[in-house]
């Protein structure tokens, strides 16, 4: 299995100096499936794509801020309101509970999930004007994450060296 | 929408993504430094222990002021900075840097600033460990060309004790016969 590793350098404008987030021993990996050795071809950027033009802006700046949290090794929530990041559902899978949560900018959602390693696994992101989830979109971030556990081992990729 | 899999895959360029949101630098970059405000109060807020509802205890302000201030949307005061940073603990200065380079670290980074240097140490290592394989790799290089070199001299060296051995019989006369003759 391969996963996309994003960096802050590729949501900001170049040159913008943002404080150069140095990472922690215990920085988070902020990751997206790649169905092959190709970091462009990241799951969460197909739903990106799929969003309109202010969701996709909103898309932009969501990810910006967890990309600079992820670096401080700290609790994501921490840094949001409880409006703004939440837990979206749980599931069971394989004897074993599992959570999804969700981070809220404007209309977009941002689902992710804490995985082994440090991994932060983004599983979609949706433009909403509700907050409950249908079903479809509950099992699409469950199939992500059914992958991603059952993938025996993972390579990282990132799109800049 | 579903996802790609291994065979429809679609390929996505975050630039060619957002080409068309006509973002503005400046409004850009005061979006930023506003949030990366926000994100030194949270994680002080974290390091400190305190929550938001403690906070907006300790103020005496409403939840939804502590909210926003800490949104990382409001463009805070000084006032508002001193306040929220007084009532956790700390206090501050205003500490600049050039451009580009790296951040001041706070207080509770203190551990993260020892495990770079260990990491740094060990990466110098690292470097210095391949650095020392690969000069023993060039010494043997070296020896081995100099054991080359050295036999090569010792075969002239014999061709040239033989030629000069083949030719000690012969004296200057029978040369200058051997001269004539021809």
């Amino acid at each position: 299995m391969y996963l996309r590793r994003f960096r802050l350098a590729e949501f900001i404008k170049d040159g913008e100096d943002h404080g150069m987030y140095a990472e922690a021993h215990d920085a988070f990996k902020v990751c997206s499936i790649c169905p092959i050795d190709d970091p462009q071809t990241a799951e969460i950027l197909t739903a990106a794509a799929e969003l309109e033009r202010h969701d996709k802006a909103s898309f932009r700046m969501a990810m910006a801020k967890i990309l600079k949290i992820s670096t401080l090794g700290t609790p994501i929530k921490e840094h949001y309101d409880k409006k703004q990041c939440h837990e979206a559902f749980e599931f069971d899978y394989n004897g074993k509970h599992y959570t999804v949560w969700r981070i809220r900018n404007n209309d977009l959602r941002l689902l992710f999930f804490y995985g082994n390693d440090h991994i932060i696994l983004l599983t979609d992101a949706l433009a909403k004007r509700k907050d409950n989830f249908s079903q479809a979109e509950i099992n699409r971030s469950t199939e992500v994450i059914k992958r991603y556990l059952n993938a025996a081992t993972y390579t990282i990729i990132e799109e800049h060296k | 929408m579903t996802y790609a899999n291994e065979t429809t895959h679609r390929r996505i360029d975050l630039a060619e993504l957002f080409a068309d949101l006509d973002i503005n630098p400046h409004e850009d970059w005061l979006h930023h430094k506003r949030e990366d405000a926000a994100i030194v109060l949270t994680s002080m807020l974290w390091d400190a222990g305190i929550s938001r509802a403690d906070l907006a205890k300790k103020l005496s302000w409403k939840p939804s002021r502590v909210t926003r201030a800490l949104s990382g949307k409001e463009n805070l005061t000084i006032n508002t900075l001193a306040e929220i940073i007084n009532a956790t603990g700390f206090d501050f200065d205003l500490r600049l840097r050039h451009r580009g380079e790296l951040r001041a670290m706070q207080p509770w980074e203190d551990a993260t600033i020892a495990d770079r240097k260990l990491a740094l140490a060990g990466k110098i290592l690292d470097e210095s460990k391949s650095i020392y394989i690969e000069a023993n790799n060039r010494l043997q290089e070296v020896q081995a060309m100099k054991a080359t070199t050295e036999a090569i001299n010792r075969m002239q060296f014999r061709k040239n004790k033989n030629y000069a051995k083949a030719y000690s019989g012969f004296n200057a006369s029978q040369i200058g016969q051997e001269k004539q003759a021809a």
